[in-house]
């Protein structure tokens, strides 16, 4: 069969990449650790702020792709992690502008203990908070980020999420006392 | 800020332990930062990541396929540009062709020359547009059997 021009193109570029093969293994290896140092904490706030396992899960999916296809430069684990935050966080807000998720917190695991209670009742204060208000709590209190860093992570400006998070803080306190009212509980 | 590290850390020290007890602002963050992290910790047991290897493989085939778009994209720009001179030539062509004097030609000696050369123009025209607009078309075939 003879070769097409675009099958010669191809074949350069397998050429290419078999050059490459080596390096591409060892970016496997370094992608691995990056992993799994990475993906429990970032799956966990997907699954956190939208409240959708399912959803979780594809979100975590498409971050990791988003990040090797774009494949930036050498990063330190602490600079990639808060960099894939940023990518879940942005593919958060893209699937909420498209009106894709309607948050749906799964309630599993009741019982009776003071811990079951507290995260039951912590699951319903994020699911009143609206989207926003969620990833900002989740970032400044499980992944201890600073205002610059959820500014980074977030594209608002520190200021501004000095602000936000304020209220957000305020008003999940006020749900985890039992003070949370009805008009609160609709999320934006 | 102080707070939320040592929840994390559970290093408390004893002044910021004093502090929090006093002041409304701390002792809100504490109780948020408690809860959020109990349930994140709850999370994190309950969910296991999908494996690396499957993303790493989907991520290499998308990059991949970026690759041999960006590659491709000049052959496809220089195929267009031959289409666009083959029809502009063609047109040209015909256009001399209806302008001219047969029986100019039929008086001189030129005939001869110029009719084998024509044709060869031609068919070197229908058989270069054929070539390319099989070649996209057996190719489109191809990607979509892929």
């Amino acid at each position: 069969m003879p070769m097409h021009k675009t099958d010669a193109f191809a074949a350069e570029i397998a050429w290419t990449d078999k050059e490459q093969a080596a390096t591409d293994s060892m970016a496997e290896r370094e992608f691995q650790l990056l992993y799994d140092a990475t993906a429990q904490p970032i799956l966990a706030y997907l699954t956190g702020v939208t409240g959708r396992r399912d959803v979780a899960e594809d979100v975590l999916q498409e971050t990791y792709c988003r990040f090797l296809v774009r494949r930036p430069d050498a990063m330190e684990i602490a600079e990639a992690r808060r960099y894939l935050f940023r990518i879940a966080t942005n593919l958060l807000r893209d699937r909420w502008r498209r009106g894709e998720d309607t948050p749906a917190p799964e309630l599993a695991d009741e019982g009776s203990s003071p811990d079951v209670n507290l995260q039951i009742d912590v699951r319903r204060a994020m699911q009143a908070m609206k989207p926003r208000e969620r990833e900002l709590l989740w970032l400044a209190y499980v992944e201890g980020m600073s205002h610059a860093e959820i500014a980074a992570a977030t594209g608002l400006g520190a200021m501004s999420v000095r602000l936000l998070l304020y209220r957000a803080r305020r008003r999940a306190a006020a749900w985890l006392r039992g003070e949370g009212t009805s008009d609160e509980s609709k999320p934006m | 800020m102080d707070v939320v590290r040592a929840l994390r850390t559970g290093l408390w020290s004893a002044e910021l332990r004093r502090h929090v007890e006093s002041c409304a602002s701390c002792r809100e963050a504490k109780a948020v930062a408690e809860g959020l992290l109990h349930y994140a910790a709850s999370l994190q047991g309950e969910q296991v990541p999908g494996a690396a290897d499957a993303i790493w493989r989907r991520a290499q085939a998308e990059r991949q396929a970026m690759i041999l778009k960006r590659a491709t994209r000049p052959l496809i720009f220089m195929r267009v540009l031959s289409l666009g001179c083959v029809v502009v030539f063609a047109v040209w062509l015909v256009e001399g062709l209806l302008r001219f004097d047969l029986r100019e030609v039929l008086h001189g000696v030129a005939l001869g020359g110029i009719l084998p050369g024509l044709g060869v123009a031609v068919l070197g025209i229908a058989g270069g547009a054929f070539y390319l607009l099989h070649e996209g078309k057996r190719q489109r075939g191809l990607d979509v059997a892929s």
